[in-house]
Parts: C-alpha cells; sequence; structure tokens
C-alpha cells in the first residue's frame, strides 16, 4: 500500500518552505490555544503527521456549520489543516452524487475501519423509528449507527449534534437527539455553537493530527483549551461590567460607549466559547463587539432558555444570586484568568504527551 | 420611500471606543520577569498576546511603551513576518501574516535572536548541495559580469 504522506511533505510540496512550516506551527499552535513554548513540540508532530480518513455526516442541520468551515479565509492555517485530512464523505461538498456518493462512503469505511474520524453535524431525528430525516433511503439513526462502529472517534460539530439544537426545541416534533444519546462506545468530543467557529472546528483535528487523540474535555464534553473560560471572562467589555457601567437600552449613551451588555441580555457569564478571542469574519469582531450580547449558542438548551434580551439577573438561568456570586467570583480573578489558563493548557498537554 | 432610509443612522465614535482591558501591566510585568530569566537561567519565553483579551488600544499602548530597537526584519515565508526588537534589547515583537497580510498571531519573544530568523539546519544542508552543483566543472556557466 502507498504510503501517505506527512502533512510537512503536502506543505513542502505547495511551496511552503522550512520556516513557513515553522510559522504555520506557531499559528497551529496559537490556533489550538496551546502555550507558544510547544511549538517546537508541535512541529515535530505535525512533520510526521498522516493523512486521517474523515466521514462527514450531515443529519438534522441548517448547513451553517459547513458554510462556517468552508467560509472561512483562505490561504488560512485552518485551510491547509482541512486539506490535509482526506474528507472521504460529505454530501454537501462531494463531487459524487446518488450511488456513487454511498458507495465512498463504504469504501472509506472498509479500508479505514476502525480508525476513521466520523464528524457529524446536525441531530437526529428518534420519533417514529427516524423517518423524518433519511439520507439515500437510510434514516439518520441507522447511518449514525452504522458509520459510527468503525470510527475512532467522533467529532459532533455544531449544537445540533452537541446537544439536540434548534431542531431539539419545545416541542420537538421530530424526537430530535444529540449524538451522545445514541453512541455510547466512542470518544465523542463536542464542538458546539450555531455555528460553531471555523478555527475551533479544524483546532480538535489539529489536535488529532498532532497528538493522535481528542483533547481533553470538560464535563460536556468540549475541548477545554477552547471551551475553559466564558465569553465574560475574556470579554474587552468586562472592565465595565465591573465598574456597573452598563447599556440599558441599545441606542443609549452606553450602548454608544461600548459599555457592558449584560442587561441586554448578553449570556456571556454562564456561556463558555472562544468567540472573543478567536472571533469571526476573518478576526474581524465578535457580536458582542457589534453591539449584540452573547445569546449562548453554545450551551445545551439556550434556544428554551427564555429570551435572548433577559438579563441573566431575571432567573431565567437560574439563581440570580448564583448568578451574582459566579460574576463576582470572575471579577475576583479578573484578567489573571486569561494568563493563568495558559499554564494549565500547557500542563494539560504536557500530561497528554506523557 | 419609507422605512429605515428615514433613519438617521450616525455611529459615534470617541475616546471611550479605544478602550483597554487592562492586561497590559500583567504583560509587562510577565515581560520584566521573562528578561531576567533569559539573563540568569538563558531560559526562552513567547508570550501569544492572542491568548488574552488585548485590544487594539493596548497594543498600541505596549508598542509605544516598548519603542523600537536597532533590529527590524521581514521575513517571507508563507506570507510575511514582521520581526522588531523593542528599545529593551532581548524584547522582540514578532507578527505572523497570512499571504493576504492578515494577521496570524502577533507574539512577544523574549530571547537573543527570534527562531524563525536562525536559518532551518536542513536548508544549510539544500543550499551547500545547490552550491555544489553551481561550483560543479560541468555546471552551465552563466555570465556573471
Amino acid at each position: 500500500m502507498k504510503q501517505e504522506k506527512t502533512l510537512a511533505e503536502r506543505l513542502r510540496e505547495r511551496g511552503v518552505s522550512r520556516r513557513g512550516f515553522m510559522k504555520f506551527c506557531a499559528a497551529t499552535a496559537s490556533m489550538m490555544a496551546l502555550p507558544p513554548m510547544m511549538i517546537p513540540r508541535v512541529a515535530a508532530a505535525l512533520q510526521q503527521a498522516r493523512r486521517p480518513s474523515v466521514i462527514w455526516l450531515s443529519f438534522q442541520e441548517c448547513t451553517g456549520c459547513t458554510e462556517s468551515l468552508t467560509r472561512s479565509h483562505a490561504p488560512t492555517i485552518e485551510g491547509l489543516i482541512f486539506d490535509h485530512i482526506s474528507l472521504d464523505y460529505h454530501h454537501t461538498l462531494q463531487a459524487a452524487a446518488g450511488d456513487g456518493a454511498e458507495h465512498a462512503r463504504d469504501e472509506a469505511m472498509q479500508e479505514n475501519w476502525g480508525k476513521y474520524l466520523l464528524v457529524v453535524d446536525g441531530s437526529i431525528p428518534m420519533k417514529d423509528d427516524g423517518i423524518y430525516s433519511t439520507i439515500a433511503g437510510t434514516t439518520n439513526l441507522a447511518m449514525l449507527k452504522d458509520v459510527a462502529a468503525g470510527a475512532a472517534a467522533i467529532i459532533s460539530v455544531g449544537t445540533c449534534a452537541a446537544y439536540g439544537g434548534l431542531p431539539m426545541a419545545r416541542p420537538n416534533p421530530t424526537g430530535a437527539v444529540p449524538v451522545s444519546e445514541i453512541v455510547k462506545d466512542k470518544p465523542i468530543v463536542n464542538v458546539p455553537g450555531c455555528p460553531p467557529i471555523p478555527i475551533v472546528i479544524s483546532g480538535v483535528l489539529a489536535h488529532f493530527l498532532t497528538f493522535g487523540r481528542l483533547p481533553e474535555l470538560d464535563a460536556l464534553n468540549r475541548p477545554k483549551v477552547f471551551f475553559g473560560q466564558s465569553i465574560h471572562d475574556r470579554c474587552y467589555r468586562r472592565p465595565f461590567y465591573e465598574r456597573g457601567q452598563f447599556a440599558e437600552t441599545f441606542d443609549d449613551e452606553g450602548a454608544r460607549k461600548g459599555w457592558c451588555l449584560f442587561k441586554l441580555g448578553c449570556k456571556g457569564p454562564i456561556t463558555y466559547n472562544a468567540c472573543a478571542t478567536a472571533k469571526w469574519n476573518e478576526g474581524t469582531s465578535f457580536p458582542i463587539e457589534a453591539g449584540h450580547g452573547c445569546i449562548g449558542c453554545s450551551e445545551p438548551g439556550f434556544w428554551d432558555k427564555g429570551g435572548f434580551y433577559d438579563a441573566l439577573s431575571k432567573g431565567t438561568y437560574g439563581s440570580a444570586e448564583g448568578i451574582a456570586v459566579a460574576a463576582g467570583v470572575g471579577a475576583a480573578i479578573g484578567v489573571a484568568a486569561a494568563l493563568g489558563s495558559r499554564s494549565r493548557q500547557a500542563k494539560a498537554d504536557r500530561k497528554e504527551e506523557v | 420611500m419609507s422605512g429605515l432610509n428615514a433613519i438617521p443612522v450616525r455611529v459615534e465614535t470617541g475616546p471611550e471606543d479605544n478602550h483597554r482591558t487592562e492586561n497590559l501591566k500583567p504583560v509587562l510585568l510577565q515581560i520584566e520577569n521573562a528578561l531576567r530569566e533569559l539573563i540568569e537561567h538563558a531560559t526562552e519565553t513567547v508570550i501569544d498576546l492572542a491568548a488574552m483579551p488585548f485590544s487594539a488600544q493596548d497594543e498600541d499602548d505596549l508598542r509605544k511603551l516598548l519603542g523600537g530597537g536597532e533590529v527590524s526584519a521581514t521575513i517571507d515565508a508563507f506570507g510575511p513576518t514582521l520581526v522588531e526588537e523593542t528599545a529593551y534589547p532581548g524584547v522582540w515583537l514578532v507578527e505572523h501574516q497570512d499571504a493576504e497580510r492578515r494577521r496570524l498571531t502577533l507574539h512577544l519573544e523574549i530571547t537573543r535572536i527570534p527562531k524563525l530568523l536562525v536559518t532551518p539546519r536542513d536548508d544549510l544542508a539544500d543550499g551547500l548541495a545547490a552550491l555544489h552543483g553551481l561550483n560543479a566543472p560541468d555546471a552551465p556557466s552563466e555570465d556573471v559580469q
């Protein structure tokens, strides 16, 4: 069997020099939220990284997750990582259609049984034996079980695959559930968000390429490097929160001066994601920077937790007292949190390398 | 025509828009400690400024405080990388950009020389092989006058 080229070899073929490769590694380490001192180790691992087979299944979804990844600006680090994987099945992106497409999936599964990565976006309908969403006459439920059986690991991309998402919103007419409700015997990493940040999706792929395993996860199976801190912890408007300066309406003086959006329903204090640092639209900004509070789209059940414009202190998301305590603790640790997280991440990664 | 066009939209800007995150001081302290480590133990440090809330205003303040030093260089590899030594010897600002000059990372490197400036060892061997070919008796000659 022909030996697949390493990532370094592929980059060299594309005219990326050795210095370019080191720069690629520096940017990849930054993307994975690893401390910069890990760059040489990332380089050593990526130098040898082989091309993994990836099967991407899209179920009850809006294609926003795929749009998020593929519309990232190019040429990018995430683009190069994405190019390196062997995306053997993705019914939106692949050229093949009909039986040819399904055959490609079967073939990839047989050739890479037990080794391929399965990426899922979208939730899975369970009601009435899952008939509400089918691909090539197969229910999403049956296809997921079939493909998951041979996967090394599963990445649930987007809030629908991770937590059920909008299809699961009350009254959940299709009986939608997340991947983790169906597959119990495989490692699953959740990359929630509606949609998820492209760099987070490719960061997980890069981590798999670098270390040959999934990154360290939190209690909700999210990679800690990206979901370890709340939006509030890393928000540039946080000093206004701490000074008690809040926008009361979207057109008052506070809003114009960029004060904290907590009273306008911002869910930043209870939402864990990397928007405030990774940002969107080619790194331009994130919703809070555009003047709108965080809607908490990477948290389970965000769609059924009341109005997006209701302040957390109204209690829909838990007691106001509890949130105040949480925010207070956050304020106390202040800006040191961001710096401290780096050493935690370094430790976490050193642990993985042992 | 009515509706949106009838609404006078005016985007206000002012000093408050140039926000600061209060992370500048911790970063300066980290630089000082890192420079001490470099002198006493030859330990190099890299600080990723994208790893923390750090606004454009913070960066502007940082650049003003650190000032410019004797060395600046541009590396053209997978897009430009701008390397500048600050007025504090051993404290470097290294900005990686992609081919379209968009920033990938901004690092503060506390080191005698940023690693990316050093010629990779394998490139030395490649360069030697290429030179050897150039100097070979049967190499095609070109006018170099």
